[in-house]
């Protein structure tokens, strides 16, 4: 974070980001037992968005797409603050809508470790619970737990 | 040069270890947990892929043989517990249907 060049005038300041994530997932597909698995790998890019005037809240869009099984698309909405330029905190809305449609919501934290001027590495713990969606096979959530990496940049 | 190396071994050990731990609390790694883990056809019922119930708009039967259709639907399943009791239940049910 605060990656980005400087604002000319009142506006936004842009990141982009390019990673990849899996962790486990885990869900009750029925018989009221809970299991868990490895979760798909995924392959995740999208940009923050910040005013210059608080740059410690930003606004996060990401695409991601799961790359085992059937795979699938979907994205996710966040709002994300930053306690100091290489540590925030976010939560948003997360889903995916093809194949199958899954939604939910989650929370989790984005640590950047800084190299040149404009780029760096993320390091990306999170959890979310996706309760809504023609992916389930019943009325039981899915819980991901999450540890994404890769690459922020300046735009 | 040298901080690209640096971020690149970052990423490949902290993938690793999301893979690591995946697989380390993966304890039903045979089930399905989402329906997209199936094939097209198939449907996540109970941890296994089973194949999708025909729509009844798809069974060509008229009137009182959609009861009739559903339990075919059931029973043409490769993965069909034939000792499952809640899919004799279904069965039972959808059977009784089609006698209206």
């Amino acid at each position: 974070m605060f990656l980005a060049n400087e604002a000319r005038a009142e506006g936004y300041l842009m990141d982009g980001d390019f990673g990849i994530g899996s962790g486990i997932e885990g869900g009750d597909p029925g018989g009221g037992k809970l299991g868990w698995r490895r979760a798909r790998l995924h392959v995740t890019t999208g940009i923050d968005l910040r005013d210059d005037e608080a740059e410690s809240d930003a606004l996060g869009f990401r695409a991601f797409a799961e790359i085992e099984k059937r795979g699938s698309l979907g994205g996710e909405v966040r709002y994300e603050r930053w306690m100091t330029h290489s540590f925030g905190v976010y939560g948003g809305l997360i889903g995916t809508v093809t194949p199958e449609t899954l939604f939910g919501g989650g929370v989790g934290a984005t640590i950047i470790i800084p190299f040149g001027k404009r780029a760096g590495l993320f390091l990306e713990p999170s959890f979310h619970v996706l309760p809504v969606g023609s992916d389930l096979p019943n009325n039981n959530p899915l819980i991901w737990i999450l540890f994404s990496a890769g690459i922020k940049l300046g735009l | 040069m040298l901080s690209l190396q640096r971020a690149c071994i970052v990423i490949f050990v902290s993938a690793a270890t999301a893979v690591l731990i995946g697989n380390a609390a993966c304890a039903d790694g045979g089930t399905c947990l989402r329906n997209s883990d199936c094939p097209t056809d198939d449907e996540c019922n109970r941890g296994k892929c089973k194949l999708k119930p025909v729509p009844l708009g798809d069974a060509g039967g008229t009137g009182g043989s959609s009861g009739a259709s559903a339990v075919t639907g059931g029973s043409s399943s490769t993965d069909l517990d034939a000792g499952d009791a809640s899919d004799a239940a279904l069965a039972s049910d959808t059977g009784s249907g089609g006698s209206a």
